[in-house]
């Protein structure tokens, strides 16, 4: 089966790359493997959201990381570095990922048969 | 060998570390501002998008490749992967 990359790197709420991306790797579960990894400012979407969905005018689509099981994607990481620069240890988060230092993430990324960035 | 593309002067900030010495690194839209950085001509994986380049009326010293879209579509066609790094 086809393995599929999704680099997120977009924090939620300011654009629709982290909606999307999210999206795409729920309809790509039909056809791949799906793994998911969080750098940057994209590991703020594991954050457990806490919002007046209303106000926002925004779907708290991070809840929808509990469902990633239920599409057979197991595979959520994020980079070790950005997990602690953005102080990820001390926050709630969705769902707990796999923390990959930067030499995994470049074997990941040669693994993938496709990658994915948004 | 992967192809990552940076961007702007932030993604190659946040991201600029994760290319391995075997890959290769492209600036291309204001990622091009990198080339005031000096030293980077000598990081034989740096190649830069010419035409973004000549946007901003930079030069690059030297050392440093330049490419065109044609070169970059070759290269897109030799790597393994294509990453885009954004910030």
């Amino acid at each position: 089966m086809t393995q599929l990359l999704f680099i997120l790197s977009n924090p939620p709420g300011s654009s629709v790359y982290a909606q999307e991306a999210f999206d795409a790797a729920l309809a790509g579960s039909a056809f791949s493997n799906i793994a998911m990894l969080f750098v940057a400012a994209g590991c703020l979407q594991l954050i457990e959201p806490r919002l007046e969905t209303a106000a926002h005018q925004r779907k708290d689509f991070q809840r929808g990381f509990l469902a990633l099981p239920d599409y057979d994607i197991q595979d959520i990481f994020c980079c070790a570095q950005s997990y602690k620069d953005h102080h990820l240890q001390t926050a709630s988060l969705v769902v707990q990922p796999a923390l990959l230092s930067q030499p995994e993430i470049s074997a990941l990324i040669e693994r993938a048969d496709s990658v994915l960035s948004f | 060998m992967i192809l990552h593309t940076f961007n702007s002067l932030n993604a190659y900030r946040l991201h600029g570390h994760r290319p391995s010495d075997h890959d290769l690194i492209l600036l291309i839209e204001d990622g091009v501002f990198l080339v005031g950085e000096p030293n980077l001509g000598r990081d034989h994986r740096i190649r830069v998008l010419s035409e973004d380049l000549d946007q901003r009326g930079l030069r690059a010293p030297s050392a440093i490749t330049l490419i065109s879209y044609q070169d970059w579509v070759r290269l897109t066609t030799e790597s393994q992967h294509c990453v885009s790094w954004t910030g």
